[in-house]
């Protein structure tokens, strides 16, 4: 009995939380969602390129992940396959032309000018914080524009951090193709943001 | 008997697509509403709610002010007109029947000027959305139905 | 934009030297050649730049998500009751009933062509920006102008 109360900080493996989440136990499933959370928002934020959508994507991965959980054989990590299923949400989120049109109405709004204005002002060194939010905000431009096969693998490489064979497991392409895959992103970027490539 | 089901089905629906173009229409009856909308409250004027209902999922708005619902029931190639705000007027035309659907010319006029025209084929008891111009740190829009008799 | 002018190493190649993915032979050689080739240096910078500032972008965007609501949806779906076949049948038969009344008495909006509720056969103004929209559910039809 003890056993199923246990608190949220306590360092379990992975197996057993599977077996928990199997069990359909409360306690696991708010263990899976507060410790896989922030990886797979930022995953799902990658390639959607919108806060809302990132949110409701992750919410429908923990709904299905938890009422799939049967279906999880453990062949590999519970983070990969995590993963797996964020990144499949998030690539049949049939929601595309919504996000064009969201992002199109943002630049109406004009809304990023407005806050480079005022971070601009906060900051001590204005000209350099202006620089440097304008950099950023010229890359996540060109990110948008990146085809979906390329800014996926490139999330995986920057922000997960993954080597070549994990991300070529996890997207089931060949090792080449990630490289040349990143490359040609990199390279795309260099272009939109007129650096040296 | 599985067959006489069948077939009950399929001339019962054939009868009613065929019943309709007999029927042939006079005017149509056009629902102007007019609407502001923006983010500065979380307020949906009730009459509102199943058309924000549609439109929420692409249009990033908190607030649906009510400012103006006109009925007009127009003849084939009668105009109507509804002024809305900032010295614009909307002016509408039922063209004429195009199958099912009415074809509408839709302007919008500023002080006069023609500053948007639009033609569409609208479902017959359906309605469309244009919007845009901005007004009062907000956006107007403007919802049409219509609905030929 | 300037050009890789370097010929030594390929920007191909450095691209697989930030991620750490060319042989140690090849990684301590490009290592070496970058203390004193300025061209090649840049393009790590750019590439690591890029990197850097994307995965910040990212875990700055991210915030906690609703965990009642995934709560309320799960309990959705587990409540769920199951259809037995018997249910089937009278789910078809009044499904069948509500067509045949459906098409007494909407046959307009049934029948009437599917698709948007409005086809845009010309759209004229002046300004820059017009867009057609559909909604996903009951493909509204939505014209956006943004006046200039």
């Amino acid at each position: 009995m003890a056993n199923t109360k246990k608190s949220n900080t306590e360092i379990i493996d992975e197996q057993e939380l599977v077996q928990r989440l199997k069990k359909g136990q409360q306690w696991a499933f708010d263990r899976l969602v507060s410790q896989y959370q922030n990886r797979l928002l930022k995953i799902a934020y990658g390639i959607t390129l919108d806060h809302e959508d990132s949110l409701e994507v992750v919410q429908d991965v923990f709904v299905s992940v938890f009422k799939n959980i049967h279906t999880f054989r453990q062949d590999s990590s519970l983070a990969t396959w995590l993963r797996k299923i964020t990144i499949n949400h998030c690539l049949n989120w049939k929601r595309k032309w919504k996000r064009r049109f969201k992002w199109h109405h943002a630049s109406i709004e004009s809304e990023n000018d407005k806050n480079l204005i005022k971070e601009s002002q906060k900051g001590s060194n204005p000209e350099m914080l202006y620089r440097e939010k304008q950099y950023e905000a010229n890359l996540m431009e060109a990110i948008k524009k990146l085809p979906q096969k390329l800014r996926v693998v490139f999330l995986l490489n920057t922000v997960e951090g993954l080597p070549y064979d994990q991300i070529a497991q996890t997207l089931d392409i060949k090792m080449g193709t990630v490289s040349s895959r990143l490359y040609s992103a990199r390279k795309k970027l260099s272009t939109a943001l007129k650096l040296t490539q | 008997m599985r067959r006489f089901i069948k077939t009950l089905f399929v001339i019962t629906g054939l009868i009613c697509l065929f019943i309709q173009p007999v029927c042939a229409k006079n005017t149509v009856l056009t629902d102007i509403k007019v609407i502001h909308a923006s983010t500065d409250s979380n307020y949906v004027d009730p009459a509102l709610q199943s058309i924000i209902s549609e439109l929420e999922s692409v249009i990033k708005f908190t607030s649906y002010k009510l400012l103006k619902a006109e009925k007009l029931n127009l003849n084939f190639g009668q105009h109507g007109q509804v002024s809305l705000p900032a010295k614009r007027t909307l002016e509408v035309i039922a063209l004429k029947m195009k199958g099912k659907r009415i074809r509408y010319q839709i302007l919008i006029r500023k002080r006069n000027r023609i500053i948007f025209k639009t033609q569409v084929d609208l479902k017959n008891n359906s309605s469309i959305t244009i919007g845009g111009p901005k007004y009062k740190k907000g956006t107007l829009l403007f919802n049409i139905s219509g609905s030929a008799k | 934009m300037t050009n890789h002018s370097c010929d030594k190493y390929t920007s191909e190649e450095i691209s697989r030297f930030i991620d750490s993915e060319l042989s140690l032979e090849k990684y301590q050689a490009l290592e070496k050649h970058l203390l004193h080739c300025t061209d090649c240096n840049a393009i790590v910078q750019n590439y690591m730049a890029m990197s850097t500032t994307f995965s910040n972008h990212t875990e700055q965007q991210i915030s906690q998500i609703d965990t009642q609501q995934i709560k309320t949806h799960l309990h959705k779906a587990m409540q769920k009751p199951k259809t037995s076949s018997s249910h089937l049948y009278l789910k078809l038969a009044s499904f069948a009933i509500v067509i045949m009344i459906s098409l007494f008495t909407f046959q307009d909006t049934i029948f009437s062509s599917p698709g948007p509720s409005a086809i845009v056969k010309s759209v004229d103004t002046d300004f820059a920006s017009v867009m057609i929209i559909e909604t996903q559910k009951k493909r509204h039809t939505i014209i956006w102008f943004t006046e200039t």
